[in-house]
């Protein structure tokens, strides 16, 4: 197998014009949309742009009353008594200003529209489809907050989020009022945690997450630039495949595949050479891509080695995948009797998984059907895999795309091998 | 050494090799010709184990290679009619990757290379690239490649197609040299009679996926030992002037030249007064007559009705 594939790398190598677009073309695309497009990925897209309903019900005097009350009838002493009840005066724990303060923020009014409304006027406008979701303040909200935050009783504040459908948007906002309560009550346990003595004055007011997806707590945002610099990177990196398996087609025209049979060769020890010297050449290519593109956009500053090394680990399961093409394509070529429909077909093929795979547009413009199963493709699965990597997401919780990739590689490669002809299609 | 025996290929219902059983003694070269699609390729291919015959067996030192070619394959070497080398790789690229494919390695592959490009004189060009070469350059690496195992016996199928003349003695020298120097066992398909008469001490016809005549040189010329052949130098060509050459009993054939008509004529006194008046009748000048005993040429015209190179 070492010679095909030192023989493979050789004929690459030699073409300079594939060693070139290899290289150059994902850098000057990923220059061109990262300027182009700068906000594409990160600021508001028409996809997520929505109208939400706010129906406030929280009964924030009765609530502050009755929190009063409760703490008549418990067993602390009365000067315990007054002193929450000052810090009760001191507290501003109005959620709806909270909610209209994030909504109102830059990042977030760009794509949702918050009307205020009463209860039936907001399930009446939920139900005709005027709005995505509707977001109640339930009656009891003060009082749940005051006890979660002052007595570290209950469950703490709650919002009821009702809509009609599970859509993206609704993942989306969901995913941001879980942050702003995360927040509310993270604030409330730590305060409890400073000691009942607290004179209030420690306790500031939540701050609003801003920013949709890429700014959820804990979350990085991912540039337009690291986005098109993988996207294109990895659809090149596909392209590889066709690369190679293209050159089974003069190898078969030029009979200099008869001539290895003649000297007794096993065919699949030619098809695996094939795909051993692609996976290495497509692996040297992205890692060459993504380190230019990382000196010269200034990608990941400030990465630790670990998330170098993450982002290595997917890069091997793709190339894997892109080596198990590149087997299957060149069993196409010589299968088929004109070699150069089998590479036509492997070229729409990477297309339509280069289109719904993320490569060419962003997913989330698909719709969603589509978008589901742009997320199972090999490369769209490498390239969420990858955005949530730099986003932070730790790879123990990435082990499911990782395992796909993985078995991905087995069964395309699997096909190949068991397509490639026994005598090369003689 | 290697023989078939009634080998036969069907191809999806069509036949395009009928019985074709041939032999060759260690040592020999051995002529195989024949117009285009009369089966030589299939033949070479069933020969050289790529393709399974419908019938019939090849046998090498008496043992059937069909089922079993791995012993064949170890001591045939086959030059394709295609230039089945690696454009972009050089010629001690393509030399080095085929002698590794057939497990030679180190000083010995190293050795092997040098001497084959110093057989087909491209020695000081080892270097450059395949694609840089001219046909006939890329012709005489196409037969290196096909020696680098030392083969007993070689299949060379058309090797001298469209090259200069230079290339072409070249390669002529070194079947010359495999055959006499080497003991090689050769197999030579061409469209060139000469080459085949120069080169082959027995060859085989074949038309239509069947052999139809084989033997030595001598022995094929006997075919037309009854008629010679006339070539007439004439001032002009004419039509009707041929026709009518054509309804005299002891005209074979007639075939238009250059310079004017060449005739395979029964044996016959009296055939050239007849053709001298017919060219009167028709006021064609003959400014020359030349007899001669029927070439090679003439035997594949009589047997196929086709020249080689058509």
């Amino acid at each position: 197998m070492g010679i095909y594939f030192k023989k493979d790398i050789l004929l690459f190598w030699r073409d300079r014009k594939e060693v070139l677009v290899a290289l150059l073309l994902p850098i000057a695309l990923t220059l061109i949309l990262g300027f182009a497009l700068p906000g594409w990925v990160n600021n508001s897209n028409p996809s997520l742009e929505m109208k939400v309903a706010l129906v406030n019900q929280n009964r924030h005097t009765e609530g502050v009353a009755r929190f009063h009350e409760q703490l008549k009838g418990s067993l602390l002493s009365p000067d315990e008594q007054d002193g929450l009840v000052e810090e009760t005066a001191m507290l501003d724990l109005d959620p709806e200003a909270m909610l209209m303060g994030m909504f109102r923020s830059e990042d977030v009014s760009r794509y949702i529209e918050v009307l205020q409304l009463d209860h039936e006027t907001a399930y009446t406008k939920l139900k005709a489809g005027e709005v995505t979701a509707v977001i109640t303040i339930p009656e009891t909200y003060t009082l749940d907050s005051l006890n979660k935050l002052l007595l570290n009783e209950g469950d703490g504040a709650a919002l009821l989020l009702t809509a009609e459908e599970d859509t993206t948007k609704v993942s989306v906002l969901q995913n941001m009022l879980n942050g702003l309560l995360s927040t509310v009550n993270y604030q409330a346990a730590l305060s409890h945690a400073a000691g009942s003595g607290s004179d209030g004055s420690t306790w500031s007011a939540p701050r609003t997450p801003v920013g949709g997806l890429e700014r959820i707590e804990g979350v990085r945002m991912i540039t337009s630039f690291q986005y098109f610099a993988f996207a294109i990177t990895i659809f090149v990196t596909l392209s590889i495949s066709i690369t190679m398996a293209s050159k089974s087609i003069t190898e078969k025209r030029e009979k200099v595949f008869t001539r290895l049979l003649y000297s007794g060769a096993r065919p699949m020890q030619f098809q695996l050479g094939k795909m051993a010297s692609t996976f290495c050449i497509a692996l040297l290519q992205m890692l060459v891509v993504i380190l230019l593109s990382h000196v010269l956009f200034q990608l990941f500053p400030g990465r630790p080695l670990s998330f170098w090394l993450g982002l290595g680990i997917f890069m091997v399961l793709l190339c894997a995948v892109v080596a198990a093409f590149a087997g299957l394509f060149t069993a196409m070529v010589f299968r088929m009797k004109d070699g150069d429909v089998a590479v036509g077909i492997s070229f729409i093929a990477l297309i339509l998984l280069g289109v719904i795979g993320g490569s060419m547009v962003p997913m989330y413009i698909l719709p969603d059907w589509l978008m589901e199963v742009g997320r199972l493709t090999p490369n769209g699965l490498a390239l969420t895999s990858l955005i949530q990597w730099i986003q932070g997401t730790p790879l123990q919780e990435l082990w499911l795309p990782m395992l796909s990739l993985g078995i991905y590689t087995v069964i395309i490669m699997a096909a190949g091998l068991w397509m490639f002809p026994k005598k090369g299609g003689i | 050494m290697l023989e078939t025996v009634e080998l036969r290929k069907v191809f999806k219902g069509k036949t395009a090799v009928e019985e074709v059983s041939l032999y060759l003694k260690e040592g020999e070269s051995v002529g195989l010709i024949g117009p285009n699609g009369a089966g030589k390729s299939t033949t070479i291919s069933m020969i050289s184990s790529l393709l399974k015959p419908t019938a019939g067996d090849v046998r090498l030192n008496g043992q059937s290679v069909i089922k079993h070619p791995q012993q064949l394959r170890k001591v045939l070497g086959v030059v394709p009619q295609e230039i089945a080398l690696y454009e972009e790789l050089s010629s001690y690229e393509n030399l080095k990757f085929f002698g590794k494919v057939y497990g030679l390695k180190g000083k010995e592959l190293e050795l092997k290379i040098q001497e084959l490009l110093d057989m087909v004189g491209l020695r000081d060009r080892q270097k450059e690239l395949i694609r840089t070469y001219s046909g006939g350059m890329k012709r005489r690496i196409n037969i290196a490649v096909a020696l680098m195992h030392d083969p007993k016996i070689v299949i060379m199928d058309e090797p001298t197609v469209g090259i200069d003349p230079q290339s072409r003695n070249h390669i002529l020298d070194t079947v010359r040299h495999l055959s006499r120097e080497k003991g090689t066992t050769v197999l030579y398909t061409s469209h060139y009679m000469e080459e085949v008469e120069q080169l082959c001490s027995r060859m085989y016809i074949m038309d239509h996926g069947r052999i139809i005549a084989s033997g030595t040189k001598e022995e094929l010329q006997l075919i037309l030992s009854g008629e010679e052949t006339l070539l007439l130098r004439l001032d002009r060509q004419h039509a009707e002037f041929t026709e009518e050459l054509q309804t005299l009993a002891a005209v074979r054939q007639v075939e238009e030249t250059e310079l004017g008509l060449k005739l395979i004529v029964t044996k016959n006194h009296q055939i050239l007064s007849r053709v001298v008046q017919a060219a009167e009748r028709f006021d064609v000048q003959i400014l020359n007559i030349h007899i001669d005993s029927p070439s090679l040429e003439d035997v594949f015209l009589h047997l196929t009705g086709r020249n080689l190179r058509d």
